[in-house]
């Protein structure tokens, strides 16, 4: 589902993200990124649905090599590749239906597809009595909700989420993590970046840890370190 | 891609609304300038109606007796070409003299009845070489002594001066509405930028869930188009009263030797009108692709 051969990601001043990284995630995988700050967890998020380039390297990602993709289609990767933000990137002005929406609305979906689809999403999510809501009026942990569902309703083949318990406390995160669960039992396949040591442990899925750019341990069912 | 009306109408509304301030400045910008340009437009086109049988360097025309023979128009026409003087001397024969006419008496209906095809003289429109008062008058002296010559119309210093307070007065404006035609163009521009930065976060929650680039920016470019429009149509509306205030003045002008025939057709009015309207969509849609070119890139 997603290989990556060789990649590094070097930014303006030599400030080497990513070196030569080389991994595999197969259909259906969940997979942790862990590792400290600036170890290059967001960039190998950011590289995968095309926000950046690899300096050297190359990306597959459903087969496709990405590096080698016309600029027109890259929207039509993204539709295949959910995101999930730290921050969540909800619209305010919008409430939690049209945030969700509107991710369907862009990608030109027809009414009738939209007006199914949202609430069957909300209801995964355990937000459907909130519809009506506009996100400041949700705790972070329903917002992050908000987020997964838009990030999910289109039923994408990769889910990539930096951080999404980054900013709630641990009960909540638990939520948010059964929840993320739920998604990679459907058969996508999740990457999550996390700093979160007690997620990544009681979970026990596949660990890659990077550190200063270079991948140092990759292992089935590992633990934060 | 299916792209949704009712998302584009009701993004592109909102956007024209939130920064009702700058839209009204473009709209405005977009006005003026384009009732400038479509006035120079008419202005133009009145003076090449006054002066249009004196063109491309034409300064007097040699009419020949309506009953001139074939052989004795071929000595007339011999003589002209002969003429170290003349540059060039293209025959208008009694077809292109007749329309001539028609256009010059158009809605004179008592002229127009009572003259037919052949009736009128046929001419020769002489450009000389050297364009001089002296020399040219030198040469319609010559040939209007010369055999079944009817008459020599010379261009007179009225025409010429005409021509020269003209195209005096349409570089200058042209120029002008140059300069404004670029201030609207920033201005849309900027308009356009303004309103995609202040939904910035929506157009990176687009792109990033996978919204083509048409897609976002399509709401903008209509944005900018319509502004460019609303311009427009103000100017076509100040065409026509320009129209008016022209054929008003004409009128009280009549006696004035300067102005006689300067005319304003309405062809002239749609030329002018099509100037207007595609110079306000190409202005609009060239610089609202611009500005959306920017913010879309990743």
């Amino acid at each position: 589902m997603i290989k990556l051969e060789n990649v590094s990601k070097v930014f303006k001043g030599d400030v080497v993200a990513l070196r030569e990284a080389n991994c595999d995630i197969n259909k259906g995988e969940f997979v942790f990124l862990v590792g400290p700050s600036g170890s290059g967890k967001s960039t190998m998020i950011r590289l995968l649905n095309k926000q950046e380039e690899p300096s050297t390297g190359a990306i597959y990602v459903a087969g496709k090599h990405i590096g080698q993709l016309n600029s027109w289609k890259v929207p039509y990767l993204r539709r295949n590749i959910g995101c999930v933000f730290q921050d969540y990137k909800l619209l305010s002005n919008k409430t939690v239906y049209e945030n969700v929406a509107f991710a369907l609305e862009v990608i030109g979906r027809p009414r009738h597809v939209v007006k199914t689809q949202v609430p069957a999403i909300l209801e995964l999510v355990g937000l459907s009595k909130k519809h009506k809501n506009y996100p400041d009026e949700l705790s972070g942990g329903e917002q992050q909700r908000v987020s997964i569902a838009r990030a999910f309703v289109n039923r994408p083949l990769i889910l990539l989420a930096d951080e999404p318990t980054g900013n709630l406390d641990p009960a909540t995160s638990v939520g948010i993590m059964r929840l993320l669960d739920r998604i990679n039992r459907t058969g996508t396949t999740v990457v999550m970046a996390t700093h979160d040591r007690s997620i990544v442990d009681t979970m026990r899925r596949r660990v890659i840890e990077l550190d200063r750019g270079s991948i140092i341990r990759d292992q089935a069912r590992g633990v934060y370190e | 891609m299916a792209i949704n009306g009712n998302y584009v109408l009701r993004e592109t509304t909102a956007n024209l609304t939130r920064n009702i301030t700058l839209t009204v400045a473009s709209v405005l910008t977009v006005f003026v300038s384009l009732a400038i340009l479509g006035s120079t437009v008419l202005v133009r086109q009145g003076a090449q109606n006054a002066t249009r049988q004196f063109e491309g360097g034409v300064e007097f025309i040699v009419y020949v007796d309506a009953d001139i023979t074939p052989s004795e128009l071929a000595a007339v026409k011999a003589s002209l070409e002969d003429n170290p003087g003349v540059l060039r001397a293209p025959y208008v024969d009694a077809e292109a003299t007749y329309k001539e006419f028609r256009r010059l008496f158009k809605g004179q209906e008592t002229m127009l009845e009572n003259v037919r095809k052949g009736d009128l003289p046929t001419s020769f429109r002489v450009e000389p070489k050297d364009k001089s008062v002296e020399s040219v008058q030198e040469l319609v002296a010559y040939y209007q002594k010369r055999p079944n010559v009817y008459y020599v119309s010379a261009a007179t210093e009225v025409i010429r001066e005409m021509k020269a307070i003209t195209t005096f007065f349409n570089n200058g404006l042209s120029v002008f509405a140059v300069f404004l035609l670029v201030a609207s163009a920033l201005l849309i521009l900027n308009t356009i930028r303004t309103a995609m930065f202040a939904r910035r976060r929506e157009i990176e929650v687009m792109k990033l869930v996978g919204a083509t680039n048409w897609f976002i920016r399509i709401p903008f470019m209509l944005e900018g188009l319509i502004q460019g429009l609303i311009g427009g149509v103000l100017a076509v509306g100040f065409v026509f009263l320009a129209k008016g205030w022209l054929d008003d003045l004409l009128n009280r002008s009549k006696g004035l030797n300067l102005l006689q025939n300067f005319s304003i057709e309405s062809s002239d009015v749609t030329l002018a009108c099509l100037v207007v309207v595609g110079v306000a969509i190409t202005l609009s849609v060239v610089s609202s692709a611009l500005a959306t070119r920017r913010f879309l890139d990743v």
